[in-house]
Order: structure tokens, then C-alpha cells, then sequence
């Protein structure tokens, strides 16, 4: 066999195929980038993505109709009791709006108006398994921006990453890549937060001496612009300590789960706002202590209790 | 020139349906039947990988594959990497083993449903700078067992388009009776 009589047609054409992800690898470093060859595939994909969410809601939507004709008559005799209670209740409301509207004057605070927010639908997920992201039905034909935050009623979701015209991927707080600044509440500690496995986090860099333990709320820090401050985003479940490691690391469990989300909130704009104390029981789900429910009987998830009343006043 | 016109249609046929794999995959599946959805993308990267002789192999898994990763927030490389072992692997196996029929399609989508996270958790260490470090198993498992079911959908389906729009030698090439 003579050594040197290789066929350099098939080297050439080996050498080009191993280029191609060699060159790949350097496309990488600029994933900031929304290059403009993606668009017209990102366009038909969340074209696709939407029809497909409509064809689910509409599917979704025509069956609880016909479930619902099958019991219209019970419901009908229900709906009328409830409307009477409604009606009640209604009148309760008005006079909560009207002591609400009167409270807000008297403290001068913009409350919901300090965020900017739009709605949005999710549309679709990543197609890889071990990366967290998803598809909304907003781009930035609807004012979206990347690093914009993404919210749910319940928590932090994630910001967007990658802003089409009509859609837009967010990267949510579960993908290892990434990074969202936060303080545990109780101590204080800050604390860069990315994505662990698809339902849990971790905050790193905490500094050893921060003490933070199992059940320490997490929360944004604000810093960011991305998110208001304040605004809850997991609890601590265990925190990892080595000997080597000059910093702590905690895990932390998403008061949100973003797999199972159907509607999310995009900060368009915080104006520094700050969620505080009071609004953050609002944003948790956790039910009132007993304590708690013996001094606010009376109070309604978004309108003031009394003991926040005689605060304000 | 007409050939070359028929084989930048079968390509953007082939673009178009794999666009339409990734929002079934990505949107309709997880609305309606949960979070373990298949690998229904890389079905025609995997008939490619198994049909097509070499050289068209890797035009038309590259560049599928880096289509798709524009769904992702994965980096190219992932996807084109992985993929391009796949490819090879498979042109090893049918030069050992092959036989006619959507049943070879089905084993190697099940090798290539297998392979495919362990390749895409090594591309990641090798290029990423937050490499994976916990996959999930239970999608792993989801994807073997439910994606080897599109093959026998689509095996005809893309026999048809290659009978269509690829030239006979092409076509004849692609049945496995292999010419590299």
C-alpha cells in the first residue's frame, strides 16, 4: 500500500464537513444577536404557533360550550341564586372602588400605573428538552424589547431574549443560561439567579456570612430594570456549602411554574417601581395567617384591609 | 437547470415541512397533550442521514439542522453537531445493515432518539458556557418511545417527494443501495 496515494477529493470534502461546525462554534459568541436570516423562519414558526394556540382555543372553547348546553338548565336555576348574590356583592364592590380610588389620592402613589404592562399568550416552547424557553404571541411591533421582564400574576417567569415583530422567545428563569439579579428577603443577601433543572433554580454568589436557609423568600432586586423590585420569585429549599467555595449556593424553588403557564405580563416599563410588603401578599398565593385574617375579615385579594386603611390615612 | 430548480424545491418542501414539525413539536403537542412532546423534527433529518449518500446527507441535515435551531435557545453548533455524528453513525450501520421498508426508518429514528440527547449533553460541555448538567430522562424516555411512530407516517410521504423531485440516479441512490 503506498502511503501517499490518497484520494484528496474525499479530504477536501472531509476537512469542508468538519468545518462547518467548527465555524458554527464561533456563531455562538454573538447569541444577542437577532440576525436577519432568522426572521423569515422565526416569522412562519410563530405564524404556525399561533394558528395552532387559536385551533386549541377554539377546539378548547367549542367543547365547554357543548358542555356546558348539556347542563344549561341546572345552571340556569344556579346562575339565577348567584346572580342575587352577585348583585350584592357588586354593591360591596362599588363601595370598596370608591374607598379605594379615595385611599390612593390621599397617599399620591400610582400603584398599578408605576408598571407598564402587556399582556400576552403563550404560544409555544422550545423544541430542545434541556432548554427553557418559550414562544408569546407579542413582538416588537407591540413595544417589546430584549431583556424585557416577564411576569405572571404569581411570580417571575423569565425576560425576553430574542423579540420577533409579532412574537417573541423569553428566556425563562429555569434555563441555565439565565441571570437574573436577587436578594433573599429576609437577610438581604444578593445573589445571581439562573435555571437548575426545569421546575427549580439557583442563586449563586451569595457571600458565606449572608445565612441564607430553607423557606428565605427570593425576590428581584430591581437592579436590573428588567423586573420592579421586590417582586417574589422562589424560596430557598436547601443551600449548599463547601470548603473550597468562597460563596454559598441556594436552590430555589419557582413560585412559578413556566412549563404550565398560559397568559404572562412583559414589563414594558418599571419607572423604579417597588413592590412592597403589602402588595407582595397580593402577588404570593399563600393564605393569609390566622392572625392576619382575624385583623382584615373583610379584605378583597387588590383592595386595601382595614388595618392598611388606618396606615394610609 | 431544471434538476437544480427540482432540487431547491425538494429542499424548501422539505424546509416548509420541517417548520410545520417544529410548531406541531413545540406549540400544538404541549397545548394539547402535555410537556413530553417527541423529536418530530428530527424525523426527515434522520431519513436524510439514512437514505441519502453522503455528501447530500450532510447538505441537507446541516442546513435543516441549523434551520431548526433557530427554535431553540441552544448555539447552532448543538444541533448541527450532534447531528452530524448521527449522520455518520448511520451511514456505518446501513453499509452493515439494511433493509427496505418505514420498519429501518423506525430503528434508526429509535438509535438517533437515543443518541441524540448524550450527543447534544456532550456538544453542550464541549462549546457552551453553561454546559447542561441535568438532563431530563423522563423526556429522554417520552422521545424514544413516542417519535419512531411518525416514521411510519412520513416514510412514504418522503419516498414520494424524492421520487418526485430528485433525478432518477439521485433517486435510485436513495432506496440504500448505496453509490458513494
Amino acid at each position: 500500500m503506498n502511503f501517499f496515494s490518497f484520494d484528496l477529493r474525499k479530504i477536501l470534502i472531509g476537512m469542508f464537513l468538519l468545518a462547518i461546525p467548527l465555524v458554527l462554534l464561533n456563531v455562538e459568541h454573538n447569541p444577542e444577536d437577532s440576525a436577519w436570516y432568522k426572521k423569515p423562519f422565526l416569522w412562519s414558526l410563530g405564524l404556525l404557533q399561533s394558528s395552532y394556540q387559536g385551533f386549541v382555543h377554539t377546539v378548547s372553547e367549542t367543547a365547554s360550550t357543548y358542555l356546558n348546553l348539556v347542563d344549561l338548565k341546572k345552571e340556569a336555576r344556579e346562575t339565577e341564586q348567584a346572580n342575587k348574590e352577585l348583585t350584592i356583592r357588586l354593591q360591596q364592590l362599588d363601595e370598596y372602588q370608591l374607598e379605594n380610588e379615595r385611599l390612593r389620592k390621599l397617599l399620591n402613589f400610582e400603584a398599578n400605573a408605576s408598571m407598564e404592562l402587556l399582556p400576552a399568550q403563550v404560544i409555544g416552547q422550545d423544541i430542545s428538552s434541556d432548554h427553557y424557553t418559550l414562544f408569546i404571541n407579542k413582538g416588537t411591533r407591540h413595544g417589546l424589547k430584549k431583556l424585557h421582564g416577564v411576569l405572571s400574576t404569581e411570580g417571575v417567569v423569565g425576560y425576553v431574549f430574542n423579540p420577533q415583530p409579532y412574537t417573541s422567545q423569553v428566556l425563562l428563569l429555569t434555563d441555565r443560561s439565565a441571570s437574573i439579579d436577587a436578594i433573599v428577603q429576609r437577610t438581604r443577601a444578593r445573589g445571581i439567579l439562573s435555571g437548575r433543572t426545569a421546575t427549580s433554580a439557583r442563586l449563586r454568589y451569595l457571600e458565606r456570612a449572608d445565612h441564607a436557609q430553607e423557606g428565605d423568600r427570593v425576590i428581584t432586586s430591581g437592579l436590573q430594570d428588567f423586573f420592579p423590585k421586590g417582586f417574589p420569585i422562589g424560596t430557598v429549599t436547601a443551600v449548599k456549602t463547601t470548603d473550597h467555595s468562597i460563596s454559598l449556593e441556594a436552590y430555589v424553588q419557582p413560585v412559578v411554574n413556566p412549563m404550565q403557564l398560559e397568559e404572562v405580563f412583559i414589563v414594558l416599563q418599571t419607572r423604579g417601581a417597588e413592590v412592597g410588603e403589602g402588595e407582595l401578599s397580593q402577588w404570593t398565593q399563600e393564605p393569609p395567617s390566622v392572625q392576619e385574617e382575624a385583623s382584615a375579615p373583610e379584605e378583597i385579594s387588590g383592595l386595601p384591609s382595614s388595618s392598611t386603611e388606618e396606615t394610609l390615612l | 437547470m431544471k434538476q437544480a430548480l427540482f432540487q431547491m424545491g425538494h429542499w424548501l418542501l422539505h424546509a416548509l415541512g420541517l417548520l410545520v414539525l417544529i410548531s406541531l413539536q413545540s406549540s400544538l403537542w404541549p397545548l394539547l397533550l402535555g410537556p413530553f412532546p417527541p423529536l418530530l423534527w428530527i424525523v426527515p433529518l434522520v431519513y436524510f442521514a439514512t437514505y441519502y449518500p453522503l455528501l447530500p446527507a450532510y447538505f441537507y441535515v446541516f442546513s435543516l439542522a441549523l434551520l431548526a435551531s433557530f427554535a431553540s435557545s441552544a448555539a447552532p453548533f448543538v444541533p448541527v453537531f450532534s447531528l452530524g455524528v448521527l449522520t455518520a453513525l448511520m451511514a456505518y450501520l446501513r453499509k452493515r445493515i439494511f433493509w427496505e421498508g418505514p420498519s429501518y426508518l423506525a430503528l434508526t429514528v429509535i438509535l438517533a432518539a437515543l443518541l441524540y440527547p448524550p450527543l447534544t449533553w456532550l456538544a453542550s460541555s464541549l462549546s457552551e458556557a453553561h454546559p447542561m448538567a441535568y438532563p431530563r430522562p423522563l423526556a429522554w424516555v417520552f422521545q424514544v418511545l413516542l417519535t419512531p411512530w411518525v416514521a411510519f407516517a412520513f416514510f412514504g410521504a418522503f419516498r414520494r417527494l424524492d421520487q418526485i423531485f430528485l433525478s432518477e440516479s439521485m433517486f435510485r441512490s436513495s432506496r440504500g443501495a448505496i453509490a458513494e
